[in-house]
């Protein structure tokens, strides 16, 4: 999908493909971690996968977000909606 | 986790609380109300901070789709804990300033405090159980994050989607929220 909002396109075609519901949990999720962004060991947690650049996957309700830290700056990479997250814990 | 830090001090305040109270009932002399208020007033306000640490704990743990809705409970019990905690300190600042100006007799303040002490037990008792489904909910939270970011993790999909989202020189091409389009846009 051709990027609808410039070249820094991939997390605006990922939010763009949320229906309305989904991205207002989206920006609920993105406030709190701007309020918070550090990976914290529970909820937000520091991905192995690219080193060396600060990547830090969450996952908020049934959504999954990626994002880096660039000094104080947060970087929103990738959203995801993934119904298969929903498991029964108790 | 927080709740292992909070639990001892939980239990200390509310000790100390009763502790105060019981010195309370045995003051005499304006001096001695005076000071058992400021200290009651204290460790209610050590409370409040409790309670605090317990909302923040729970905002840190996000929302976690199967415990969301669990959660949202927790942290509006822990604001209602809190609250309840302040406006008894606020009280009992009160029943001070009125004590120190002559404007209440000591017998009067007995009984209000002895009817504040009572809902102070109860908000005592409710952290207590908050503290308690905390721990549950908190080891329950971190399974599911477990089994969540294992998943995530292995799913190639996922990563090569998220590969793109890096240029070619390695820099991440990311957005600030407030490059985010409008809900509706």
């Amino acid at each position: 999908m051709a990027s609808v909002y410039g070249h820094e396109g991939r997390f605006l075609d990922d939010f763009r493909a949320l229906n309305p519901d989904r991205r207002r949990v989206a920006r609920r999720a993105l406030r709190w971690i701007e309020a918070s962004p550090r990976p914290d060991g529970v909820a937000k947690r520091e991905s192995s996968a690219y080193p060396g650049t600060g990547l830090v996957l969450t996952i908020y309700d049934d959504l999954v977000i990626a994002y880096v830290l660039d000094g104080d700056v947060v970087l929103f990479l990738r959203v995801q909606e993934r119904a298969d997250l929903h498991e029964d814990v108790t | 986790m927080v709740q292992a830090q909070i639990i001892p001090i939980a239990r200390e305040t509310l000790v100390a609380h009763q502790s105060a109270l019981a010195a309370f009932e045995r003051a005499h002399t304006t001096a001695e109300v005076e000071a058992g208020l400021e200290e009651l007033a204290g460790l209610q306000r050590r409370a409040v901070g409790l309670a605090r640490e317990i909302e923040a704990q729970v905002i840190e743990y996000g929302r976690p789709a199967p415990l969301a809705s669990l959660l949202d409970v927790m942290q509006r019990d822990a604001d209602q804990i809190a609250r309840g905690f302040g406006l008894l300190a606020m009280t009992m600042d009160q029943m001070r300033r009125r004590v120190l100006a002559g404007s209440w007799s000591i017998p009067e303040v007995f009984d209000v405090v002895r009817a504040q002490a009572q809902l102070g037990g109860l908000y005592f008792e409710q952290l207590s159980t908050l503290l308690d489904r905390l721990r549950v909910v908190g080891e329950q939270a971190m399974r599911y994050f477990d089994a969540a970011f294992a998943h995530i993790e292995a799913d190639h999909a996922w990563n090569e989607k998220l590969r793109e989202a890096f240029g070619s020189d390695g820099k991440p091409r990311g957005v600030r929220i407030a490059e985010l389009p409008d809900v509706d846009g």
